[in-house]
This record gives structure tokens, sequence and C-alpha cells, in this order.
């Protein structure tokens, strides 16, 4: 609404987001076999990665500086914050597929950013699972007292933040590059990929990439610059990172939706 | 049986075995119908194979001698290649059973001049042929390029692919006879999961055994997941090759037990059918 002051913008926001995660919740507890499994099978999902460093680390104790519990912490943030991304944004994701459908109409015609409706719009169950899982991880081997938890959160919130970010700009590439949903998914596959192994195995031009046309060096960074080292020069460069992934998908799902084709489709939404 | 008599009863199966292959075929061409997209879907192996290239590396530069139970850093990569391109290879064959329960189009299969089992068996060898051949080619020229060519025992070729076969054979059992549980459970996807996970696991995928501590390597060898990745790789790969014999007979008797689970729940699942008219 215009006049209306920035923090009254964002608590209008939130609410709306408060509004769509009850209204998914009470989706997926319609589907509560299915729900559940999802959540289960995400958990299974996570706890291999965990297995197989713990066998790694078993017969490598030290890989370039990082040991078994820099990666456990690695698990800890990355899941929780891609499990907050699924569970409050979840169809970023599918967006490109949203995107070359033609099925943005309905998000047109409503107040506020249609960004923020169809990223809401729906809610990943696996996503409780990485949520969970995350949470899990960290109470049980994150030693979470009040000033560990504190980084904990910003960090798990800023790898959120970096992966959403980055999800949006490369799902954004449908509105310029036609059918991207196959190579927008590739490349956020590489994305969590790059950011779920030790930081510091990766040198040379490879670095440079992960720290500029993807943000999985931020991440990959966390457990050592933020959990054992508290390095808050480290932080606010992530945060400045994460805000600049933010805006720049916000820029170019903006500046795409002038070159957005409706897909003419009529249905029921329920 | 004279010469006479068992002309048409070979008549008969040799038709029976071009039906299946047809189907094996179509497979295959659905396959490479969607090669573009398979083609992008294998830059994640790629992109999964450079990441593990650059951690073994690390690893390979800290190890006096360049040897890790037998495997040289080459051998190491090209074994991941092996059983990453196994499991890239395999459709969602539970996932697919499960929609066929669910949706009721099972019924209509049960009718048609086919097994509904061997029908699956001929797809899926079919798309995974495509599929595997798709993703060994591009992750071997990556990986060529990145660490060399193998150095395989290619004396064991002839028994690998026989010991790819057979373990093709295995999974599918295990995988049919996940996606069968749609007759008693509402989600099969955990199931499915699991089965996944534990095969990339304890399979083998992601480290050769001998990595694992003992007593878990010890586990794992005797499962019949090491034998559907493990087992056929190590047949090309490694200092010391596992011996072809002992590889073929434990599959073949793994292949006897995943074939006796999955015709017992089949059996057990069809009786729980119902076809109404109308």
């Amino acid at each position: 609404m215009e006049g209306r002051t920035a923090p009254g913008r964002l608590g209008a926001h939130l609410r709306l987001l408060s509004a769509y995660l009850r209204a998914n919740v009470a989706m997926a507890m319609e589907y509560r076999a299915a729900f559940f499994a999802q959540v289960f099978g995400m958990v299974v999902n996570d706890s291999l990665w965990l297995a197989y460093w713990a066998l790694f680390f078993n017969r490598f104790p030290v890989l370039k500086g990082w040991e078994r519990q820099d990666v456990l912490m690695l698990w800890a943030i990355v899941a929780t914050g891609f499990g907050l991304a699924e569970v409050l944004f979840g169809a970023w994701r599918t967006l490109a597929g949203v995107i070359v459908e033609g099925q943005l109409d309905y998000y047109l015609v409503l107040p506020k950013s249609p960004l923020w409706h169809v990223l809401m719009s729906r809610a990943a169950p696996t996503g409780w699972g990485d949520l969970g899982f995350g949470l899990a991880v960290f109470a049980l081997w994150g030693t979470p007292t009040a000033p560990r938890l504190v980084l904990f959160a910003l960090g798990a919130l800023t790898s959120g933040c970096l992966l959403l970010g980055s999800g949006i700009v490369f799902q954004s590439l449908a509105f310029y590059a036609g059918h991207a949903e196959v190579l927008a998914q590739q490349i956020e596959n590489a994305v969590i990929h790059f950011s779920t192994y030790p930081g510091t195995v990766f040198g040379g031009s490879v670095r440079v990439i992960l720290f500029t046309l993807i943000p999985a060096g931020f991440i990959n960074h966390m457990p050592v610059e933020l959990m054992r080292r508290a390095n808050t020069g480290f932080l606010v460069v992530a945060l400045l990172a994460a805000a600049a992934w933010l805006a720049a998908g916000q820029v170019l799902f903006s500046a795409g939706l002038r070159r957005y084709e409706s897909g003419n489709l009529i249905g029921p939404r329920m | 049986m004279s010469p006479v008599e068992a002309g048409p009863g070979r008549r008969r199966i040799a038709a029976r075995v071009a039906k299946y292959l047809a189907v094996s075929r179509i497979g295959l061409a659905t396959a490479v119908a969607y090669r573009g997209e398979y083609l992008l879907r294998s830059l994640t192996l790629v992109l999964i194979l450079y990441v593990f290239s650059v951690l073994w590396r690390v690893v390979y530069a800290g190890t006096p001698g360049g040897i890790i139970e037998g495997f040289e850093l080459r051998d190491m990569i090209w074994y991941l290649v092996i059983t990453e391109s196994i499991i890239y290879a395999r459709p969602r064959l539970a996932g697919r059973v499960d929609t066929e329960v669910k949706s009721g189009s099972l019924a209509y299969t049960l009718s048609r001049p086919y097994s509904y089992v061997l029908f699956h068996y001929a797809q899926t060898l079919g798309e995974a042929a495509a599929r595997g051949i798709a993703g060994f080619a591009v992750a071997g020229l990556v990986v060529t390029a990145t660490v060399g060519p193998p150095s395989f025992h290619l004396a064991n070729l002839a028994v690998f692919l026989l010991a790819l076969f057979l373990a093709a054979t295995i999974d599918f059992f295990l995988a049919f006879s996940v996606g069968l549980l749609a007759f008693w459970v509402e989600e099969t996807g955990p199931f499915a999961l699991l089965y996944d996970r534990l095969l990339m696991l304890l399979g083998g995928m992601m480290l050769p055994l001998e990595i694992f501590p003992r007593l878990l390597r010890d586990v794992a060898g005797w499962l019949p997941l090491s034998m559907i990745i493990y087992a056929p790789a190590r047949l090309l790969v490694g200092r010391q090759p596992l011996a072809a014999g002992p590889v073929i007979l434990a599959q073949l008797g793994w292949l006897l037990g995943a074939g006796l689970l999955c015709m017992a729940v089949f059996r057990a699942g069809i009786r729980r059918v119902n076809v109404h008219g109308g």
C-alpha cells in the first residue's frame, strides 16, 4: 500500500508469510501419510551423507584442515537453511516451470509482490525433513551454547538466503531462455552439491566461481569461519552476498515479467 | 524330444523372447528419444565426479606412495565412474510400479498377452542400457581429461558385462518388490528411498568397501547391495581385481533369492486385485 513505511510493509509481508505457512501446513496435514513419508525420506537422504562422511573421516581424519566436526556443522547449517527456504518459499525450485507454463497470471492480480506470492504458494514437505535434520545435528553434535546457537542461526539463515536468492536468479532464466527448467535445476544442483563439501578442497578458478557465479563458497566456509573462528568479517560479507543474490533475483524476476506470456489456463484453485 | 516336436516349442520360445526384446528396444528408444535432456542431466554425474576427483586428489596428495587399499588415484576415480554410472542408469522402477498399483492400471496389464513382471524387466533393461552407456561415456570423457584413461583389467571385460547384467537383474527384483509394497502401504516412497540410499552407501557407490571399517566391510560384502555395484566395478578396477568365479556365483545366489522374493510378493499382491466390469 502506498504511503506505508518500510517496517510497515515488512510487517505486512511477514503476516502474509505466516498466513501462507499456516495454510500450507494445514494442506499437508490433509495428506498426513504422504507428508510424513516425504519428511522421513529426506531425513534418510541426509543421514546417508552423514554416514558417508563418518566413514570418510574414520579413515582420513583430517582433510585440508577439516575434521568430522566441521562437516557435521556444515550439514547442520546447510540442511537448516535449505529446509527453511523449502518450508517458507517452497515454490522456489519450480519457479521456471511456472513461468514456462504461463501459470503466473493468478499471482499478477494479487496485492503485494507476485514473486513473494508465487514463492510462498507451496511448501515442500521434504523441507521439514531437512529442517528437522539440521536442527537435530546441531543439537546433538554442535555443543549448543547460547553464543554458538546465535552463530548457527545466523549461518543457517544466511545460507538459506543465498540458496533462495541464487535459486530465484537461475529459475528466472526461464523468462529469457524458454525451457530452462532442466538447466536451472542443474545449476541449483551444482550450488547445493558444492555447498555440502569442505570449502578448502576447492582451489584456483573453481574457488573464484564458488564465490561469484554461484554462492556455494560462502556456505561451505561457514563451519570453519563462523562456527570455529567466529569470524564476524566473513559473516558480514556472506550477509551482503545473500542480500545481493536476493536483490538480483527480484530484479531479474521483475524485468522478466515484462516478457511473460500467459498460458491462458483456466482451472480451479483450492 | 524329437526334432519334429521341438520345432513349434522352440518357435514359441523364440516368439516370447522376441516380444520382450521388442519391449527392451522400446525402453532403449524412449531413453534415446530424450537424449538432449538425459545429456543435460548427465551433467550432474560429471559434477559429482568432478567434486569426488578434487576430494580424492587432496587425500592422495597426503598419502605416501600414492596407493590406498590397492587403488591409485586414477583407479579410485574410474571406480567411481563405473559405480556412479550404474546408479545413474537405474530408472525409478519402484515409483513406476507404485503408481501402476495405486492407479489400478496394473489390472489392465494383467489381462494382456505378456507377463507384467517380464514386461517391466525388459523395459528396465532397455532404459538402463541406454542411460548407463550415455552416463559412462560422458563421465568417462571428462575423467579421461582430468586423471587420464583407465587401467582396467580388460581380461575381465566379458565377465564384467555378465556381472552387470546379473546386477541389473538383482536390482530389478529388489526395486520391483519395493514398488509392489503399494499393495499394502499407502506410501512406498520412503521404502524406495531407503533402498536407494542403502544401495549407494553399503553397495559401494561412494566408497569402495575396502575403505570401510573391517566389520562393516564384511557385513556389506555379504549383502546383495554390494553385488549390484561394488562387485562388478571391482572386476575391472584396482590393483587386485576380484576373482570372477566367486562374484558370479554370489550374484547367482542373490539373483535366485531376490527373484523368489519378488515372485512371492507379486503373487501375494495380485491376490488383492479386484477387477470390476463396467
